[in-house]
């Protein structure tokens, strides 16, 4: 397939690199994908070595079609059509913040204009910055300085190292939804590093879990919250996805409800229009059950579901159910006196009462 | 307390030299300098203690050995001749070249330990805004160590300019053409011309002291332990 960036390594751990980096991966052009893990996993490693800062790392890396890297090839890092945002923002210390910007639009790949790049740009808010000096920048300015000046190369690929841990929610939230222009718009490939879930559940369509220098999995959203192994990563604890679309507002009580299928989960009245898709966040320990619709309590959003497993061996105490709303999944986590008193078994139709999710997109 | 014409010819013969290698000294320094900064090769510690040796030998014994190779039976002896120069001893040309040799280290320390002082990761940052090798060290290397350039090019000259024993070796006092004013004012002290060499002496040390003060004024913030190289 010449439309990804392909990524083979299966280097041996050196005095430079302990690592022993094993990854076979394919990343869908035009898309997000995120590398995740836990620290040391070998994630900046990875995005280095595809960046080609790692010229010892033996690898194979090819940028749709493009070899950059092979047995007998080596593109170097400035040859490369792609751009990176350092963790620590790697701003050039002798020059002010207009002048970093200027050293990236020099060397631009694409002199073009791009409507989503300049929507970036303005979402970043850079231009009461411009005469400053990066010593002089708080770390959140340092990360919007350093994610503007990486678009301003205009690159088809973007590799960004934690681009929003230091920036504020109302920022993060603004960044993420240009970030998604990006791929969407200008069909720019994005590879994200990032520990937080909710931006890499609402940005990324292809995951791939490192461990210890290992990709353990890879594949969507949907299908990596059905294995365990990655929720052990996941802050929070086990939870699972919705996913639907926006109804109309509920002016009265300022709840706007997401469709799922024909069901209706209430959310805060949001910004987006009717119709919008969104996905929602829900923690297994946020979710109770009942063997009936129970209209006397407070808790809204109460889904019909059916137990399509039950583990009840998680823990001395609790029991994982797991449920299809539709067909998506869900996850409850409940004490075992609770199963023992319902008696639940698999393929029983039970409501689902949620009491919180986390709005991811 | 003033100057005489052959003091004023031994003046300007010494910024003239002191200037001169200096620049070379910037240029042929600043590879060595972040060769020694950057490389990892085994030949490092070789390279570096062959530029530091001006620092610990007496000047006599470059300035014997400096005199050896460049007369007709010596290397450069040879080169000059094959090519057509006159012979480097005993003139100007042959101070530069002596010069060079003698503060290398007063310029490659400073510039090595600027270097060694960069961030990698800015350099990673620069290629990956499509900055190449030259770019990278032009745009972003060298405007890094420029503190270092200014530590370099004092101690360069001054040091330059404090040198004898490799002058006279080399040189010998022909004025005008290697009578340079540390020479000027050995010969004043021969002759007992107490107070030449006290004015010239006096000018030396005024000089030192305002190159060694800006220095320390404008310097690279950390790191004086270069000023001793």
């Amino acid at each position: 397939m010449s439309n990804a960036l392909r990524l083979r390594v299966d280097a041996r751990p050196t005095a430079e690199h302990p690592l022993h980096l094993r990854i076979n991966s394919e990343f869908p052009c035009g898309e997000v994908s995120a590398l995740f893990g836990p620290s040391g996993a070998g994630k900046t490693t990875t995005l280095r070595v595809l960046a080609g800062l790692e010229q010892t790392i033996n690898a194979n890396v090819a940028f749709a079609g493009d070899t950059w890297q092979s047995a007998d090839q080596w593109v170097p890092a400035h040859a490369r059509n792609m751009a990176y945002v350092f963790q620590q923002a790697a701003l050039f210390p002798h020059l002010s913040v207009a002048q970093n910007l200027a050293f990236a639009e020099r060397r631009a790949i694409a002199p073009t204009n791009s409507p989503a790049t300049e929507a970036m740009l303005a979402t970043l808010s850079i231009s009461e910055l411009l005469a400053r000096r990066p010593a002089d920048l708080s770390g959140g300015e340092r990360q919007r300085v350093a994610l503007a000046r990486a678009l301003l190369r205009r690159p088809r690929l973007l590799l960004l190292d934690e681009p929003l841990s230091a920036l504020d929610d109302a920022r993060r939230q603004a960044v993420m939804h240009t970030i998604e222009r990006l791929c969407r718009d200008d069909g720019v490939t994005i590879i994200y590093v990032s520990h937080a879930v909710d931006e890499i559940a609402r940005l990324a369509k292809h995951i791939v879990v490192l461990s210890d220098g290992q990709s353990v999995q890879q594949g969507g959203w949907e299908a990596l919250q059905a294995t365990t192994d990655a929720h052990g990563l996941l802050e929070g604890g086990r939870g699972s996805i919705l996913s639907g679309t926006l109804g109309p507002i509920d002016s009265a009580w300022h709840l706007q409800p997401l469709q799922i299928g024909d069901n209706s989960l209430w959310l805060p009245q949001q910004s987006a229009d009717a119709g919008a898709p969104m996905r929602v966040r829900v923690l297994a320990k946020d979710v109770s059950l009942a063997l009936h619709d129970h209209a006397d309590t407070s808790i809204l959003n109460r889904l019909p579901a059916r137990i399509d497993a039950i583990d009840s061996d998680a823990s001395p105490s609790a029991a994982l159910v797991t449920l299809r709303v539709e067909t998506q999944l869900l996850y409850a986590s409940i004490t075992r006196k609770s199963l023992a008193q319902l008696a639940l078994t698999p393929g029983q139709s039970v409501f689902a009462q949620i009491k919180s999710v986390a709005l991811l997109a | 307390m003033s100057l005489s014409a052959a003091d004023l010819t031994a003046l300007w013969l010494t910024v003239k030299l002191a200037a001169l290698t200096t620049l070379i000294l910037i240029a042929v320094g600043t590879p060595i300098a972040w060769w020694l900064a950057r490389s990892r090769s085994q030949w490092r510690a070789p390279v570096a203690a062959l530029v530091a040796l001006p620092l610990v030998l007496p000047p006599t014994v470059i300035g014997f050995y400096l005199l050896v190779a460049m007369g007709p039976a010596g290397p450069i002896g040879w080169l000059t001749d094959t090519l057509g120069f006159e012979l480097l001893p005993f003139t100007f040309t042959g101070l530069v070249v002596g010069s060079v040799i003698y503060s290398l280290p007063f310029v490659v320390q400073p510039l090595r330990n600027a270097f060694a002082a960069i961030d990698q990761e800015l350099l990673d940052a620069a290629a990956t805004l499509g900055a190449g090798p030259l770019d990278r060290f032009v745009q972003v290397s060298m405007r890094l160590a420029r503190p270092g350039y200014l530590s370099a090019a004092v101690l360069g000259f001054a040091h330059t300019v404090g040198e004898f024993g490799v002058v006279l070796m080399i040189g010998g006092s022909i004025p005008g053409e290697t009578r340079l004013v540390s020479v000027q004012i050995y010969d004043h002290a021969e002759s007992l011309n107490f107070a030449s060499a006290h004015a010239l002496s006096l000018l030396l040390i005024v000089f030192a002291f305002v190159a060694l003060t800006s220095l320390y004024w404008f310097g690279p913030r950390h790191g004086r332990a270069e000023v001793i190289a």
